[in-house]
């Protein structure tokens, strides 16, 4: 074999190799998500957590347990307004105790407080790289870092904090483009807890006041008035529905698609007498609104304001 | 005459001359180039002193971050009402500040790996809303959970109009 030959076939074997540690390196940080995911969903325990969310922080003491094979997550406020938010079977309330009132949101997308987190990452990686990190501590835990790093600037990156004993996440946080923190979300203590059992309110339903908000049904996106004509790579449709907001009965058309770890909400209804308009920001929420004929359409997420106004633009009514 | 200058200068690089003494002293630099070398070599010495490590900045390091700071979107986080004494002062730091980047990077021939602070993408024009317009906050609540994990003062069923304050 020529010399020429001989470093080509070094070039080739050397560049399987590297593309082997980078696959081996992705299939870690996979299977480190899928542990989590898992342990999320099966496991009790209960801890302090510090939500940086919309522009806004606040800590509540987190439970989530598990009782023949129903899921359910409970949020207490230690700050006012006090607040009792228990996730369960599809459905959200929120317990105002000051009040005595209570809101039940129908949701029809069933997700952690802790984390949005897709059902399977099959396909992620055409958005997204996993990227094994280093180990840090959280809360006094030995916690592996993952990376979710976005592959364009349509969508947020992230990294996660997951315990390397019990695989529960420890800490995630949410980045702009600008590498800036607009999602913070970490246990500050967490305990597991096999017997803990599931906790409910001790104020029952009728000494409440208490409405229930968005109880819809999904129905087949055909049945929406517009299309979207620039849906950015890796987003797909989640649900579409019709609901009733501000404070009216007027429908709003709502359409949900997400990559998988950024959910992006399209909403279109009726001008009213102040339309929104253009772009604004809360927090990592970005929303872009415009005007077509008599419709106002609004593109709300946890998204950059270039995929919001990207998809705003691109819809078009039927 | 120079020697009072010479310790307040090394008074500003250590941050311990007052905000009165800062902008006049800062205005006598202006017109000064010898002043402003020297000013310069000891903000090298005063980091390397502290640190060990030194960073040099850019030349256009402190037109970057005004460029990013008009590219930046608007939020509703309100404004607290500062006192005339507050603006002042936080005026004064930010004028010696951005003239100590300014004099530092003029000064160090070290190359700098490069701040990456261009966007590709320009925003539209930012619709500046205070308070919260409430349909906002009903897309939200129809949009995920995260409304009922932060301190929003929150009214069941109507929307929230305001931050706290």
């Amino acid at each position: 074999m020529t010399a020429g030959w001989k470093g080509i076939l070094l070039t080739v074997l050397g560049c399987a190799a590297w593309i082997g540690v980078v696959s081996a390196d992705e299939l870690a940080a996979i299977q480190w998500l899928e542990k989590m995911s898992r342990a999320m969903k099966e496991q009790n325990f209960q801890g302090t957590v510090a939500f940086m969310k919309n522009g806004q922080l606040d800590t509540m003491k987190y439970f989530h347990a598990v009782d023949q094979g129903v899921e359910q997550e409970r949020l207490l406020s230690l700050n006012s307004p006090m607040r009792d938010v228990v996730r369960k079977s599809g459905e959200v309330s929120c317990l105002f105790k000051d009040t005595k009132e209570k809101v039940v949101n129908h949701h029809p997308v069933d997700r952690s407080f802790i984390v949005d987190f897709p059902q399977k990452l099959d396909g992620l990686d055409k958005t997204y790289d996993f990227i094994v990190l280093s180990q840090e501590a959280v809360a006094m835990l030995p916690a592996q870092v993952i990376s979710i790093a976005a592959r364009d600037d349509l969508r947020y990156s992230r990294k996660l904090w997951i315990d390397v004993q019990q695989f529960l996440p420890l800490k995630v946080e949410v980045y702009n483009l600008s590498g800036e923190i607009v999602e913070q979300v970490v246990f500050i203590d967490l305990v597991r807890d096999a017997q803990m059992p599931v906790a409910n309110s001790d104020l029952k339903d009728d000494q409440l006041v208490v409405k229930h908000i968005h109880q819809l049904r999904s129905e087949p996106f055909g049945n929406a008035p517009f299309v979207l004509k620039d849906l950015p790579v890796g987003f797909e449709i989640v649900f579409f529905t019709r609901n009733s907001m501000h404070k009216s009965d007027h429908p709003v058309d709502h359409l949900l698609i997400s990559d998988g770890f950024s959910s992006i909400s399209v909403y279109l209804e009726a001008t009213g007498s102040k339309p929104l308009t253009g772009l604004q920001s809360l927090g990592g929420i970005n929303s872009f609104s415009r005007v077509v004929a008599d419709r106002q359409i609004t593109v709300l997420g946890e998204a950059p304001a270039k995929t919001v106004e990207q998809i705003a633009m691109g819809i078009e009514l039927r | 005459m120079n020697e009072p200058l010479h310790e307040k200068l090394s008074l500003l690089v250590d941050d311990r001359l007052d905000a009165e003494q800062t902008l006049t002293l800062l205005k006598t630099i202006q017109k000064d180039p010898h002043l402003q070398n020297k000013l310069s070599r000891y903000q090298i010495v005063s980091q390397t002193l502290k640190s060990d490590v030194f960073v040099s900045l850019r030349a256009d390091f402190a037109s970057g971050i005004h460029q990013r700071i008009q590219q930046e979107p608007t939020y509703f986080i309100p404004q607290r009402h500062r006192t005339g004494f507050l603006q002042k002062a936080a005026l004064a730091v930010a004028a010696s500040v951005a003239v100590v980047a300014i004099f530092v990077a003029r000064s160090v021939d070290k190359p700098q790996a490069p701040i990456s602070m261009a966007r590709q993408y320009q925003p539209p024009q930012m619709v500046r809303i205070y308070p919260v317009d409430p349909r906002f906050n009903d897309y939200l609540q129809a949009h995920n959970n995260s409304l009922y994990t932060n301190a929003l003062p929150h009214q069941p069923y109507a929307t929230v109009a305001g931050f706290q304050k």
